[in-house]
């Protein structure tokens, strides 16, 4: 493979080791990866507790992993439990990205995830030490004194490159740093086996490449592209690419979404089966993705619901749910489009147990002032529009839970038990 | 606006009578955290039950990095609780007012 045309640049990518269960561990003076310690949230819908993070020493000795389940848990004095603070950990990812601008411009630092950054150090990481990985180790350092966190860096000549390198051997190296480059991608990703274990490839993906004999990175690597991709489609062009570590994307060039919208969805606590508990969960979900509308002055041209089965439901019928949308003429009445939400779901339902669901509107276009309708009393709707313009304000001003439907106070309601919560598990301001 | 002692121990007592509910067997501190990497002291309730796994519920973050001030909001705390303070990370620190050794008989 001739690489001389291919992107040369310097990437990092970093990653905190058991992020949650880090600063979990240091606001408790613990040493993370000494501490025995899992954060665990037991919100309703996650049914008895989920874990959220382990620390290190929690997986290690107990075999816990994020995403086990409250029962799966060993019950034992040794380790400590605590419930996530959402707000905390977003407070110092953004601290942790702060320190990584101060070794590249803010351009060329990309945060990921909660937990992970792309830095694009190729023209800055001269100004630090003498090699990238010297760099890498003071970032490290960096974090490590001004925050007490442990960081994993994956290191490559491109972000692909510096993600296969974070996941396959920085978290397993005693140093927590990887690298990979295009010399080295045939000794050290050929030979790996469990295609699982790279990332964009999943459990089907993996599936499908088996079918086609498709064993190791090796044989991806060695396959015929064109045909990979008249298979698989697209996504076999790019598996190839990553097979020779090959990344084209400029990072710099951002992605714009083609349409924008707003939504929501939520697994609920526990199977509804009465269509009215279902319909004050919708009706809930649909006034918040109305007000976050709202707060962008912008009206809807389309809605969209998701409904998903509970699992004995999903298998007598023989879907998973259903989803439906509707164009309609662009409006930000709230009860108006509760009630296209309403219709949609009346249509579509025939009694089956609910576990999910979700709710979105798109086709936005900007609120330019009302558009009276022919055939209402107009000083009804100016009236509806200035009300819902009110509750808007003090809800902006007090909190959402200042004014609420009464509904909501109905059994089945959820909006206020999720009115703390951030990314569906607890935010912690409270606590503050 | 930094927070005043009284209003912080307010907020600790409010999330104590919250969260402690006295039962048989159970072991009950409050752990005072000198965390020097966010410049904060932390309040934990500490829980433990027989054969029961630990828990450390968050009750407050003090943003005045002051011992003077720490001392303050414990003063007014011990009026209304008698759990234990446990105290972590203060190395061989001293009370500001008493001049004695923090996490030692207090």
């Amino acid at each position: 493979m001739d690489y001389a045309n291919e992107p040369h640049g310097v990437f990092f990518m970093i990653d905190n080791k058991s992020f949650y269960a880090s600063v979990e561990s240091i606001e408790r003076g613990l040493n993370p990866l000494r501490a025995v310690l899992i954060v665990m949230s037991e919100a309703d819908n996650t049914g008895s507790g989920l874990v959220l993070a382990a620390s290190p020493q929690a997986k290690k000795r107990f075999g816990i992993s994020n995403v086990s389940r409250q029962y799966e848990v060993p019950m034992t004095p040794e380790l400590l439990v605590v419930p996530p603070r959402m707000n905390l950990y977003i407070e110092k990812n953004l601290a942790i990205n702060k320190i990584f601008r101060s070794f590249v411009a803010d351009e060329d630092c990309y945060p990921y995830s909660i937990d992970e950054s792309i830095l694009d150090m190729t023209h800055s990481w001269r100004l630090f030490g003498k090699t990238p990985l010297n760099v890498a180790r003071k970032i490290q350092k960096t974090v490590r004194q001004q925050l007490g966190l442990y960081t994993t860096v994956g290191i490559g000549e491109n972000p692909a490159q510096a993600k296969l390198a974070l996941d396959l051997f920085a978290k397993h190296d005693h140093e927590l740093i990887g690298t990979l480059s295009y010399a080295t991608m045939a000794s050290k990703i050929w030979p790996l086996t469990d295609l699982t274990k790279i990332w964009s490839i999943g459990r089907r993906t993996a599936a499908h490449l088996q079918r086609l004999g498709i064993h190791s990175m090796r044989d991806l690597a060695q396959v015929d592209p064109f045909e990979l991709q008249q298979e698989m489609g697209v996504i076999g062009a790019q598996l190839f690419a990553l097979a020779w570590g090959i990344d084209r994307s400029q990072l710099h060039e951002l992605v714009k979404p083609h349409d924008k919208s707003w939504g929501n969805s939520q697994v609920l606590p526990r199977d509804y089966l009465k269509q009215a508990e279902i319909e004050l969960v919708l009706r809930e979900i649909g006034l918040q993705v109305t007000a976050r509308m709202w707060h962008h002055q912008q009206k809807a041209g389309c809605v969209s619901l998701g409904i998903g089965f509970a699992h004995a439901a999903a298998q007598e019928d023989g879907r998973t749910g259903f989803s439906h949308s509707l164009r309609i003429e662009s409006t930000d009445n709230g009860q108006a489009l509760v009630t296209y939400l309403l219709n949609l779901f009346r249509h579509a339902w025939t009694g089956q147990a609910v576990r999910h669901i979700a709710v979105s509107f798109s086709k936005l276009v900007p609120n330019s002032g009302l558009q009276l309708d022919l055939f209402q009393d107009a000083t009804r709707q100016l009236k509806d529009d200035r009300f819902e313009r009110v509750l808007d304000s003090v809800r902006a001003r007090f909190g959402t839970t200042a004014l609420f439907p009464a509904s909501s106070l109905l059994k089945g309601g959820t909006m206020l038990k999720r009115a703390g919560l951030v990314g569906g598990h607890n935010g912690g301001n409270s606590y503050e | 606006m930094n927070e005043t002692p009284q209003q912080a121990a307010k907020i600790v007592q409010q999330r104590l009578l919250l969260y402690f509910k006295p039962q048989r067997q159970q072991r009950y501190r409050i752990d005072v955290v000198n965390n020097s990497y966010g410049q904060t002291y932390n309040f934990f309730l500490d829980l433990q039950a027989p054969r029961q796994r630990e828990r450390s519920i968050p009750l407050h973050r003090l943003q005045v990095y002051q011992l003077t001030y720490l001392e303050t909001v414990l003063k007014l705390l011990r009026q209304t609780t008698q759990l234990t303070f446990n105290f972590i990370n203060f190395a061989d620190q001293r009370w500001p007012e008493r001049q004695s050794l923090i996490g030692r008989g207090n």
